[in-house]
């Protein structure tokens, strides 16, 4: 019996998205997109544009309200939770455009995605024993090699705000993963990212992805998609239209004339 | 140095504390939060009322002139603890309405009419603190000191100046710990903040009540001082003083309130006494406020970080670790289960 149950939760997703809507006035965005995402792949969310993917995505982490559907995370409904505390289970976003925090330096930019700091309480703060810099240390240290692994350390002391596109998503890439994810929201990770870039962005997704962390990105780029993405749904007018891998994608003709044709 | 100059003197130091304690607390909304309280000042008079009334005494006993509410005796610095609790809580309260769905200018906008509200509602009330004309003959904490005017204001200028440092050091700390990095992070960009895990309405919530509660110490400072409070000590532009202090002195440091109170509110307004009278009798004073919009618009336009811009926070070499794990997770850091937290 223990045996089989244990079976159930290893097959159950990580991320479920069930008939979800959202209307924003008399415009209908999402059209009931379900879809799944499991721990340690990465699931693609494609479409031609005004397909409801950031919307959903969005949906997702509590950053838009849907009409209908559930989201569930880990067997847990969290469709009315806020964002802030499905951030604090694990499910950490990345946005399309304008993530970072501009006046903070891109170590503080990660610092602050470190969960459960100490000195983020008043109590930790006023202290006498100031007991919140002995674990401002550590996540220092920690931060910093999180920026070496994504070559941006010489950066640290740099104004977010003066990084390059490029810059910017390896250090929001870098910053989820110290708010010690267990889902990845991707948003467009590609969009003003040079081709050299887009390799070394694409080998860091592969290699989070390998530590059992789930990973859904939203993303134009077809051809980073077909080489990150195990499985990949496709949206068009706010609805699912197809899922599977890019190559049998391809050959399903709803996608390709919502889609890959145009 | 005559008396008269040391009086002088001494009631600048003190309004200059005074200052500062409040520009300290707006710091903290509007530099470190990047909240716009165009209400600041009604917080401000929050304290000075509930100080008033809670040292001035029974309204009826000994046939006083003034009508309010409350009227009781307490001890120093009994007044001046509960004004703090008061103006926090009223700033609490206020951000419970207003914050939660209004941002930016809309936030400001509504705040501002609050602030106009609460002006005309104490001034109409004239049951609640004695209306247009407002409460006087508030007590005096330290009157049994010494009976020298001169004194008494040097000795309420060290009590002032040590409330100002307690204060600062407490907004500093803030300031410089992971909660005031949260706060900047909500002034910088609250989606994603909100993404991270950052509770941006308790956060906001946290500011108002704390920047309330400052601001309610200035006005009990500044009240036992002047003995008398009235709607006219807190008019709504007594709030862009204050917002233009911050931006002159730098938003978001530790030394740009202090700054910012000492050029703005201190130097520019007392300067103007010293303006030789021409025109209408009105002419100069109003001449201070057209000065405080000009320096206003002037540094938005020309110098935006202020004279002590926002510092960046560098951190020691020092910490880091001998050498980098071999994995991107350590042990310690693996993922977490839904409800682990």
């Amino acid at each position: 019996m223990t045996g089989a149950l244990s079976v159930m939760h290893e097959r159950r997703p990580l991320l479920s998205v069930r008939d979800i809507s959202v209307s924003f006035g008399g415009v209908q965005a999402v059209a009931g997109a379900s879809f799944e995402a499991g721990a340690g792949r990465v699931t693609g969310l494609i479409g031609p544009n005004g397909a409801g993917k950031s919307t959903t995505l969005g949906v997702v982490a509590g950053a838009v309200r849907a009409t209908r559907g559930t989201v569930e995370f880990d067997g847990v409904d969290v469709t009315r939770l806020p964002s802030f505390r499905r951030a604090r289970l694990g499910m950490i976003r990345t946005f399309q455009l304008h993530g970072e925090f501009g006046k903070l330096t891109v170590l503080e930019n990660l610092l602050l995605a470190a969960p459960s700091q100490v000195g983020e309480t008043v109590r930790g703060v006023f202290s006498p024993r100031h007991s919140w810099r002995r674990q401002e240390r550590e996540l220092v240290a920690e931060a910093r090699e999180l920026l070496e692994r994504f070559g941006i350390a010489d950066h640290e002391s740099a104004y977010a705000s003066d990084l390059s596109g490029g810059q910017r998503r390896l250090m929001e890439l870098a910053r989820a993963l110290m708010a010690r994810p267990r889902l990845l929201l991707l948003d467009e990770p590609m969009a003003g990212v040079s081709p050299m870039m887009r390799d070394r962005l694409g080998e860091h997704l592969l290699e989070v992805a390998a530590t059992g962390i789930g990973i859904v990105l939203v993303e134009h780029e077809l051809r980073f998609v077909e080489q990150v993405c195990e499985n990949v749904y496709v949206l068009a007018q706010g609805s699912v239209i197809g899922e599977g891998n890019m190559r049998a994608l391809r050959e399903q003709a709803a996608v390709l004339d919502a889609y890959l044709a145009g | 140095m005559s008396s008269a100059w040391q009086f002088y003197i001494a009631t600048l130091v003190i309004y200059s504390f005074v200052y500062i304690i409040a520009a300290s607390g707006l710091n903290l909304q509007f530099g470190v939060a990047g909240i716009y309280n165009f209400a600041y000042i009604i917080f401000q008079a929050a304290g000075a009322y509930c100080t008033a009334v809670l040292s001035l005494g029974n309204p009826h006993a000994s046939g006083s002139f003034q009508s309010y509410i409350l009227g009781l005796s307490l001890p120093f610095p009994v007044p001046l603890l509960i004004s703090a609790v008061f103006a926090g809580l009223l700033g609490v309260g206020l951000g419970a309405v207003t914050i939660r769905r209004l941002r930016a200018d809309y936030l400001a906008i509504v705040m501002l009419v609050i602030s106009l509200i609460a002006t005309d509602v104490v001034t109409d009330a004239t049951g609640l603190f004695n209306g247009a004309t407002g409460l006087s003959l508030v007590p005096q904490p330290f009157s049994s000191l010494t009976s020298s005017t001169t004194a008494y204001n040097w000795i309420y200028a060290v009590y002032a100046g040590v409330v100002c440092v307690i204060v600062l050091m407490a907004v500093r700390t803030i300031i410089r710990s992971p909660l005031g990095r949260s706060l900047r992070s909500v002034r910088e960009n609250e989606h994603a903040a909100s993404a991270l895990g950052k509770n941006v309405v308790g956060l906001r919530l946290f500011v108002f009540g704390v920047g309330g509660a400052i601001a309610g110490v200035s006005g009990s400072v500044l009240v036992s001082f002047t003995q008398a409070w009235a709607p006219s000590s807190w008019l709504y532009g007594e709030t862009f003083v204050l917002f233009t202090a911050l931006i002159v002195g730098g938003v978001g440091s530790n030394l740009g309130p202090v700054l910012g109170a000492l050029l703005v509110p201190v130097v520019l307004a007392e300067g103007s006494r010293y303006i030789p009278q021409f025109g209408s009798p009105t002419l100069v004073p109003s001449l201070e406020w057209i000065v405080i919009g000009i320096v206003l618009i002037a540094f938005l336009w020309f110098w935006p970080r202020g004279v002590v811009p926002e510092p960046k926070r560098i951190f020691p070499k020092s910490w880091s670790r001998a050498a980098a794990p071999a994995t991107l997770f350590e042990d310690d850091h693996a993922p977490q289960r839904v409800g682990s937290r």
